[in-house]
């Protein structure tokens, strides 16, 4: 054993002690993150599901009182716009009007800013039968029409 | 006789001793080297772990993803059946005339279209269990995605859905 090896051994030990920390202190890091993003995920999912839930519910009862298209698809913002549990901070969630679909669907979006994420989902009030049809358009096809 | 003897053991305690000084010279950077190894490939080992967990979620961040966009396909479509292709609700999709609802009208905004920056198809629609199939179209895993829907159908008046439910892929 001499001075010469002692620290040739401490160099080496120093150093891959040093790489493991940074490692290991870089792996914490991902995992806190990958973490923090799957609780929003589920707590977002969460959130979701209530909301189509409730819009399931509601839309029964809507529909046995028929109040009418544009009625409807106000109610049905309404109801995607309502207050419901606390979503994790710095996730957001917004409520507009899909251009292409008139003003009967809404697109119900979650945007997590700092963790990249975003989730939108499309409501109809046509979907769920709150814009009924005009009875003379509602003519099935014929047998002849059918696989022409 | 007996130096002779004294001389051996002598010799014996130098041998000895030259052993164990060649043995310690090598001892401690062959231990260095061993932990340092140990540490850097466990903490590898961590860090893989946890790469692997950030792609599993990623991977579950696009199957949320997608699961969205096939709903709010099942929402236009149903939209669609209590609107312009009223006529087809009561027909599986097997036999559906190519013009549509009328001359002109054509199936493609029903069967093939575009919803919120992703494409979808219409894979089938059978009226009797009211189940409505869909995939997503696009590169990567998306291609690969399809929505089983139940289209809840009015008892009184069947052209008529009155919900979305997802069954699931």
């Amino acid at each position: 054993m001499n001075l010469t090896e002692i620290t040739m051994a401490m160099l080496v030990f120093a150093l891959a002690a040093n790489a493991s920390v940074q490692l290991w202190g870089a792996s914490a890091s991902w995992s806190r993150a990958t973490e923090q993003r799957q609780d929003t995920l589920r707590r977002i999912d969460a959130d979701l599901l209530r909301r189509e839930y409730a819009l399931r519910q509601a839309a029964l009862a809507w529909q046995a009182e028929a109040p009418g298209c544009e009625v409807a698809a106000q109610r049905l913002r309404q109801q995607l716009e309502a207050d419901g549990a606390p979503l994790p901070a710095g996730v957001s969630r917004q409520v507009s009007t899909e251009a292409a679909a008139g003003a009967n669907a809404f697109w119900l979006v979650y945007r997590a800013e700092p963790l990249g994420l975003e989730r939108r989902r499309l409501f109809s009030a046509s979907a769920h039968g709150l814009c009924p049809p005009p009875e003379a358009e509602s003519v099935p096809l014929t047998d002849s029409e059918v696989g022409a | 006789m007996a130096s002779r003897h004294a001389l051996f053991k002598t010799t014996a305690a130098n041998s000895t001793s030259a052993n164990a000084s060649v043995a310690e010279a090598g001892f401690f950077l062959p231990l260095s080297f061993g932990v340092g190894l140990v540490l850097l490939l466990s903490s590898l080992s961590v860090q893989t772990a946890a790469l692997h967990g950030t792609h599993l979620h990623a991977a579950e961040l696009r199957q949320r993803q997608a699961d969205d966009a096939l709903a709010s396909a099942a929402q236009q479509v149903a939209a669609q059946f209590n609107g312009p292709y009223r006529c087809l609700l009561s027909t599986a999709s097997a036999a559906w005339p190519t013009t549509g609802c009328g001359p002109g009208a054509g199936l493609a905004t029903l069967t093939n279209a575009q919803l919120g920056g992703s494409r979808y198809r219409l894979l089938s629609w059978q009226p009797a269990t009211g189940e409505l199939r869909l995939a997503l179209e696009g590169g990567g895993s998306a291609s690969r995605q399809q929505g089983l829907f139940a289209l809840r159908l009015d008892p009184a008046r069947p052209t008529q859905v009155q919900g979305v439910r997802s069954l699931g892929r």
